[in-house]
């Protein structure tokens, strides 16, 4: 499990505002994943009162054919994560290029597929 | 591309290009994607395009003189603009303009913190700038300062001040009684800094507000009068222990006891925070994730002509082991304080009717921070989120149960069970308001197009009946502002008719977020 404390309080970087082309970062990623994903996508129960509201609805979804938490999945394609991203799905509303930038999206979905068995192509 | 009504095409196009001169080209967006993410993610129109609120393009500035530039653009070629900070506003609209065709002046970027003052405890901050991003700089700073975070914590504090949003830790929730100063790009492009920032080289700013001559920082919240684009506000420190307490009846009319024994210790500055409802009326409600938890019998109560006695309620409430009444009170700070605050209190309410529960203290460093949980709200039947009925009410028991009575009615002629079981009746939850208090219902927007326009109805009719019992609200989102505005219609609309003066005076080309609050620039006014 990601130290997800460590990356919300120790880490100050900016995040949103690149452009360009660069090589995908998982590790720049992880950190994506941190600030915009982990509040409602980290897994059960979660430390709030409330649990994490995407683990939650994705557990009822699936239950238990697939990992709830988005961390654990193997199976998300880059056209997947790209357009729930962008779009939304659901409670889930979309996110901006000013909040995260292409290169940013790029990362994060390097994290969340870098453990995939099969390569999809983006 | 929807290009706004009263400008023309080519006009539109122009000012877009100058706007990428400003900004340059990856930072002004025009493609029908790029732009669809300005769109509210919660809307009620989802699947009638005609009727949304769109934006025509968006452009993302970092600087101040940016902003000042965008603006002249938008007057030379009267291009309408709607500025947003984070645009994370859900449920009151987002990102979405209230005039269609606007271009969204995308503040996101613009997030520095400007000073953090620890012993002072103030901030100035730039609009992007998110509770999240502030929260981690004040742990990176080892500050102990905190914010007046609501979750999610996406949205900013710039944003939600000035939209009158509430935090959960400023003095009575209310962030923007913390604004103290402003730096605010006016419709003509000039810079303004209200109250002690007009003094050239103030120490002042962030310290007192009033400065000199009238007052003028509430001209700037939910309104369209200017681009905030910095703003201080003060800070307190995070408190070590909030410790809760409830008084609980068998009978409603233990309420108004309870708030005349509570109001007064809020006001006295003993409690925090405070609140008042009965359980047993709230206990089938599901709207905000919540489980219902009474007997089926609080619908057939509901749902007959009167809305049951009290002696029916209180009936209910003894044969299922659910209170009739219930009190609140918190009070937060150090230790000690804390405890003798609590000891006061309850010699205070000593004598009232009831049993006297001590909450389990919640310790200030425990905290998580503010952050993108949307928590138990997310789990509801809605395919595409919700938006708010937000009204205002009297902390007294007799205004909680005539605006509780009222919305019941209004959902019976409007034949909506399922919405009056949803809500069933409301006290007030949470931290916040004070002498008042807000019912926060939300109405889950779902594919069914049929529903959601029945729904809207709904709305509209709860919006227009409460507020000719003078329950306005206190905030709405893009696509309700005129028929809020409505409500404050005392003197013939006299309120709106002065911000109409003033919106004709300081913006003459109408180009500053049109219809934000119900106030049009004279070009698009309707007569």
């Amino acid at each position: 499990m990601i130290n997800t404390k460590a990356l919300l309080t120790g880490v100050a970087v900016s995040l949103g505002v690149v452009s360009g082309t660069h090589a995908a970062d998982a590790v720049h990623g992880q950190l994506v994943f941190g600030v915009w994903c982990t509040g409602c996508h980290e897994p059960l129960p979660g430390p709030s009162y409330a649990p994490p509201a995407g683990t939650y609805v994705l557990e009822q979804h699936y239950h238990g054919r697939v990992p709830s938490a988005l961390e654990q999945r193997t199976d998300l394609s880059p056209t997947q994560i790209r357009t729930t991203v962008r779009n939304g799905r659901n409670m889930m509303p979309q996110t901006r290029k000013t909040e995260i930038s292409d290169a940013d999206l790029d990362d994060l979905i390097a994290y969340l597929t870098q453990h995939n068995k099969t390569k999809h192509g983006k | 591309m929807r290009i706004p009504q009263g400008t023309s095409e080519a006009d539109f196009k122009a000012a877009l290009q100058e706007f990428t001169n400003v900004v340059g080209p990856d930072w002004v967006f025009t493609s029908d994607e790029d732009v669809a993410a300005y769109r509210d993610a919660y809307s009620p129109f989802v699947g009638q395009p005609d009727k949304m609120n769109v934006a025509g393009a968006a452009v993302s500035p970092t600087t101040v003189e940016q902003v000042q530039q965008i603006v002249r653009i938008a007057n030379k070629y009267t291009v309408p603009l709607f500025a947003i900070s984070t645009g994370r506003n859900l449920g009151y609209g987002g990102s979405s303009p209230p005039f269609s065709g606007s271009v969204i002046v995308d503040l996101k970027r613009m997030n520095k913190v400007v000073e953090v003052n620890e012993t002072e405890a103030y901030m100035i901050v730039e609009p992007g700038l998110s509770f999240i991003d502030m929260h981690r700089h004040l742990t990176s700073i080892g500050s102990n300062l905190r914010l007046s975070a609501p979750q999610p914590g996406w949205g900013s504090p710039i944003g939600n001040g000035l939209d009158h949003g509430h935090g959960d830790a400023s003095f009575n929730g209310d962030n923007f009684s913390m604004v103290k100063g402003l730096e605010v790009v006016l419709p003509s492009g000039e810079l303004l800094r209200t109250g002690c920032g007009a003094v050239p080289g103030s120490k002042l700013w962030m310290h007192y507000e009033y400065g000199f001559g009238p007052y003028i920082n509430g001209m700037f919240s939910q309104s369209n009068f200017g681009i905030v684009t910095k703003a201080c506000f003060w800070l307190t420190p995070n408190w070590e222990v909030q410790q809760s307490f409830t008084i609980e009846s068998d009978k409603t009319d233990d309420m108004q006891r309870y708030i005349d024994a509570l109001l007064p210790l809020r006001n006295e500055g003993v409690l925090h925070g405070w609140g008042i409802t009965s359980p047993i009326r709230e206990s089938g409600a599901h709207n905000d994730g919540r489980h219902p938890y009474g007997p089926k019998e609080v619908y057939a109560l509901l749902h007959s002509p009167e809305g049951g006695t009290v002696q029916q309620w209180d009936d209910l409430g003894r044969s299922s082991n659910i209170p009739a009444a219930r009190g609140m009170g918190s009070m937060r700070g150090a230790a000690p304080v804390v405890a003798a605050q609590l000891a006061y209190a309850r010699e205070r309410l000593k004598g009232l009717p009831g049993n006297f529960t001590v909450g389990k203290p919640i310790y200030g460093k425990d905290w998580l921070g503010p952050r993108i949980d949307f928590g138990i709200i997310a789990i509801q039947e809605t395919s595409h989120g919700h938006f708010y009925f937000s009204p205002m009410f009297k902390a007294q028991a007799k205004d909680i149960f005539a605006i509780n009575d009222t919305i019941r009615r209004v959902m019976i002629e409007h034949n909506d069970y399922d919405m009056l079981d949803n809500f069933c009746w409301s006290g007030t939850r949470g931290a916040g308001p004070d002498k008042y208090m807000l019912i926060l219902l939300e109405f889950l927007v779902h594919d069914d197009i049929d529903l959601n326009n029945r729904r809207l109805d709904l709305f509209r009719a709860l919006v227009k009946t409460c507020g000719e019992n003078g329950w306005p609200e206190y905030r709405t989102p893009s696509y309700m502002q005129d028929i809020v505005m409505n409500q404050y219609s005392f003197n013939d609309h006299a309120l709106r008719r002065f911000h109409e003066t003033i919106k004709d005076a300081i913006d003459p080309s109408g180009i500053l977020a049109p219809g934000k609050a119900g106030v049009w620039p004279k070009r698009l006014r309707k007569t």
